[in-house]
């Protein structure tokens, strides 16, 4: 199906402090958040001409820059506390009896969690999606400390307890997030463009959780421009490999077993944080919130709906100059 | 620098959210022969319906598995993802991630796990909460083929199974909680040898590999090479 043609039906708008923009954008634009860090520090003051853009692996001029801390929409994805020891008996690698303790939400990811939104400024704001067998809302968007703070206590509640996940729990709680999003945006236009959108995996179930197709969830991940990272306190294990964080720093992360969180993660430009790992804490944001904004126009031979590849990397002449830099953005769009 | 936002209302224009799609699928992965071991290739189905306060969330799926003469099985999902299953020699669970360009390969040695856990058909579920009391509950004819209907419940999850023991094949599978309604089933079932030009049983070349082993004493440790080669014992 060929894209149609509706420029005039969505006109660019600019809301600015200084009003000139400095760049122009079509409705074919694409917009890619990119975090760029040398020695676990945000890279300022980069160009345009400092980044190069693949596209589907082909070159593509980068149409417009800006870089702005903006606030955030936080939707925050957490495994509910196990209401009952329960066993993983048809997993060949995982057999016996596991307690709360272990697979319930413990007292560590709690204080990661609370960590990772410890660096909320004033306009962020945070819902929160807990799962067992079923997603469930535990908090609308809301701006609101003491409810946020309140909200995140009451994840380790027994009260909120439920029984193990279902293959269909994990991908189903995130498709929650993403939705929040969406109403949120329905309600202020700007939401998608004036802030960013990041959901955050509070995950306990490493190694051992269901194992899912989770191509259409960064797809759709891609199709609304949101990062997904995940907390999780698992230490290194067999099959695993060490990679660069968006922040600066290395994590580990799971190369042989897909572990969809860190494959979702990857592919949507977020971060695996080991909540083991407490000098990486609280950190989280901070890569999300000084994210450059690149944009460029999606070829015009693309047929609408089309998963395209990304990868955006510096120019070799910033690459001199930031050698250890490490670049992180979304590695796909869904065409308009 | 300046500061602006700059907001590209087509962008910010709602993707279809009627569908969320996320599913791995669910197969027959017994190491035991099958009593019935013609070659067949089939279409596999996987439907989840969720509640949500958003309406009925739907999504489908869809796979493809086939099974040699040689013992060999393979599944697809829609994403590059193959199973691949040897029975020759010591059993190989192959996982093939085109997309990442990864093989995953376990030697599996019968029995890995005590019998009780590996005879029920509920060891294909993802999620068996160790309490799992499946009773008979009559017979199907499926597909020209007949199955066994097993049902249970436990922790709040509802199950029920159609497995055809002959072919040791799970052609129905279903799961309910509160808000979810999971099924896959095995469908438009032909037997015939899959063509080898067109579903291929090996391991493909250029890939990472990671290859792990099974013994008593270590369940599972790494092969001590990690390339593969057709028909050399991995874990030697």
């Amino acid at each position: 199906m060929k894209r149609t043609p509706a420029l005039f039906l969505f006109p660019l708008v600019v809301i600015a402090q200084e009003a000139t923009p400095l760049f122009t954008a079509s409705t074919n634009s694409v917009l890619v958040d990119v975090a760029v860090a040398t020695d676990q520090r945000p890279a300022p003051e980069l160009q345009r001409e400092d980044f190069i853009l693949l596209d589907n692996g082909e070159p593509r001029p980068i149409a417009g820059i800006a870089h702005d801390e903006l606030p955030l929409d936080i939707g925050l994805v957490c495994q509910s506390p196990l209401r009952s020891s329960t066993v993983y008996a048809n997993r060949d690698d995982v057999i016996g009896a596991y307690s709360p303790d272990v697979w319930g939400i413990s007292q560590r990811l709690m204080d990661a969690a609370g960590d990772a939104v410890f660096g909320l400024r004033a306009g962020d704001r945070v819902a929160i999606v807990s799962y067992g067998r079923d997603p469930h809302i535990a908090l609308r968007f809301t701006d609101n400390r003491k409810a946020i703070a309140a909200g995140i206590k009451a994840l380790g509640n027994p009260e909120n307890s439920d029984e193990n996940i279902v293959l269909s729990s994990e991908a189903l709680a995130v498709e929650y997030a993403v939705r929040m999003l969406a109403d949120v945006e329905r309600d202020d236009a700007a939401a998608r463009t004036g802030r960013r959108r990041l959901i955050i995996m509070i995950s306990n179930v490493f190694g051992a959780g269901t194992r899912y197709a989770d191509e259409p969830v960064i797809r759709r991940l891609w199709d609304q421009n949101i990062v997904f990272s995940v907390i999780d306190d698992a230490p290194p294990s067999r099959g695993t490999t060490t990679v660069q964080r968006a922040g600066g720093g290395d994590s580990q992360t799971v190369l042989f077993q897909r572990y969809n969180p860190i494959h979702i993660a990857q592919a949507t430009g977020g971060d695996r944080i080991v909540a083991l790992e407490t000098q990486h804490l609280g950190d989280i944001l901070t890569p999300i919130r000084q994210r450059y904004t690149l944009w460029f126009n999606q070829p015009s031979d693309v047929a609408s709906g089309e998963s395209r590849s990304i990868k955006v990397d510096l120019s070799d002449a910033a690459r001199r100059r930031l050698p250890r830099a490490v670049v992180r953005a979304r590695k796909g769009y869904v065409a308009r | 620098m300046a500061r602006f936002i700059v907001s590209l209302w087509l962008l910010a224009g709602s993707a279809s959210l009627a569908h969320a799609q996320f599913f791995d699928f669910l197969a027959d992965w017994s190491d035991a022969a099958p009593s019935d071991a013609r070659p067949l290739a089939a279409d596999i189905t996987a439907t989840l319906k969720a509640h949500s306060p958003w309406g009925e969330i739907t999504s489908v799926e869809s796979g493809k598995y086939w099974r040699n003469s040689k013992g060999q099985d393979r599944f697809d999902d829609a994403y590059g993802l193959s199973e691949i299953r040897d029975r020759r020699g010591p059993v190989l669970h192959v996982r093939i991630d085109r997309q990442l360009r990864l093989i995953d390969i376990e030697e599996r040695i019968p029995p890995r796990v005590p019998t009780s856990l590996r005879i029920e058909p509920w060891s294909i579920l993802p999620f068996n909460f160790g309490k799992v009391d499946p009773k008979k509950a009559g017979e199907k004819t499926v597909e020209g083929l007949r199955a066994t209907v097993r049902t249970g419940e436990d922790h709040g999850v509802s199950y029920e199974v159609w497995t055809s023991d002959q072919l040791g094949l799970v052609l129905f599978a279903q799961y309910k909680t509160d808000h979810t309604v999971f099924e896959q089933r095995v469908h438009n079932i032909r037997f015939s040898e899959p063509n080898p030009e067109q579903v291929d049983f090996g391991v493909p070349s250029g890939y990472r590999t990671h290859i792990t082993c099974w013994s008593p004493t270590d369940p599972e440790h790494e092969a001590p090479g990690q390339t593969y080669e057709p028909g050399r014992d991995l874990c030697k």
